[in-house]
């Protein structure tokens, strides 16, 4: 088993790998290793036949021009930048019916938008928008003001008269 | 993608010289070989359209960097293999999320491609079919061998540019092609189901 898988990654790489130069490689001298070659050959060929077959692109030229358009056909200018955002909108619109439905309904919102605004201001004044300055305006105080005091004199009553207190000095209280 | 790009025919070479025809003409001819080489590897056709794209704005942007020592079709195929990894990566995080794990091991899948073949012995089968088959089997190979065929088989690089895009020994991209061959001959019903996969 080894032996083979050994022979057939040679004989793999012989069929891969040609010379060089386009010379013919050398023949093999056992011919049981040429029909194994054979039959690796044309399995690889019949492969590449029908593998290939079903690789192309659905617009070949479409994507050929978008590649170049953003290469060395690339516009710097302002005109060549508004051609790629709209040729990318046109692609994303093209490949999504939800896209579709989006941007009709954002276009619907849009071309709304004026026709109402023309409708509450113009037809139909339910309501006026007036912007003035407030001159004498002053801010609210922080903290609530002070209760006004009631009307009238205070009722204070009479003082009862306070014990007098002497200041006595040391030489008094000897005498005492 | 063979040798119609190297030496005084280097797209990106002329490019950094400032003649854009060449890179004009490369975009020309070998767009759709592109799009076969993302597609194969499993991108739908709109992913492999925008990786196509991708890759040749990359090529472009980078041209003045670009390091004429190796030849252009390596250069290009590396630089695609990379978009291809980062995209692989970006879509498993999303299907890790979106899906749970497969039920079917792909060993299975191989076995059952192969039976679908033998339950129709002998008959002609149509070259759509056909096709639909070897794509499918195509999809189920580990990506590693899947690459080395690409490049290998589809693209006719030698095994040396391979293994340099790849950044593997030529041993390890010969034991690949054989592993990719065998595994797609086995699901195509032509060789009897020998042993398992690939070491290296």
């Amino acid at each position: 088993m080894k032996d083979e898988s050994q022979r057939d990654e040679e004989l793999l790489e012989r069929i891969l790998n040609p010379a060089r130069g386009g010379g013919d490689p050398e023949p093999l001298e056992d011919p049981r290793l040429e029909r194994r070659q054979e039959d690796l050959e044309i399995f690889l060929a019949d492969c590449r036949r029908v593998l290939r077959a079903d690789s192309t692109a659905s617009d070949l030229d479409g994507l050929t021009s978008r590649v170049l358009d953003r290469t060395t056909r690339e516009d710097l200018s302002l005109r060549g930048d508004l051609r790629l955002v709209g040729g990318f909108v046109r692609r994303r619109l093209r490949s999504s019916v939800w896209m579709r439905l989006v941007a009709a309904s954002l276009l619907l919102h849009l071309l709304a938008l004026p026709v109402l605004a023309l409708y509450a201001f113009v037809f139909e004044p339910r309501f006026t928008l007036r912007f003035e300055r407030w001159e004498d305006y002053r801010p609210a105080p922080v903290y609530p003001e002070a209760t006004a005091e009631p009307p009238g004199e205070l009722e204070v009553p009479p003082l009862e008269e306070e014990p007098k207190v002497h200041e006595v000095g040391p030489e008094q209280v000897r005498e005492r | 993608m063979k040798d119609h790009w190297e030496d005084a025919a280097d797209p990106l070479a002329a490019l950094a010289a400032g003649d854009g025809t060449l890179f004009e003409a490369f975009v020309r001819a070998e767009l759709e070989s592109f799009l076969g080489f993302f597609q194969r590897l499993g991108a739908t056709r709109a992913e492999a359209e925008d990786l196509a794209q991708d890759l040749c704005l990359k090529l472009h942007q980078h041209a003045q960097q670009y390091d004429r020592q190796g030849r252009f079709a390596a250069y290009a195929f590396r630089v695609a293999r990379n978009l291809w990894i980062d995209r692989t990566r970006r879509r498993a995080v999303r299907r890790a999320e979106a899906l749970g794990p497969r039920e079917e091991g792909e060993a299975g899948q191989v076995e059952r491609l192969a039976d679908r073949t033998q339950s129709e012995p002998g008959s002609v089968l149509a070259r759509r079919e056909e096709a639909e088959r070897l794509r499918e089997a195509l999809g189920l190979l580990p990506e590693r061998q899947r690459l080395v065929f690409e490049l290998g088989v589809m693209q006719e690089l030698p095994y040396r540019e391979i293994g340099e895009i790849l950044e593997i020994p030529v041993g390890t991209v010969k034991s690949r092609m054989f592993h990719a061959v065998r595994r797609l001959r086995e699901a195509m019903g032509i060789e009897e189901t020998g042993e398992g996969g690939e070491v290296a």
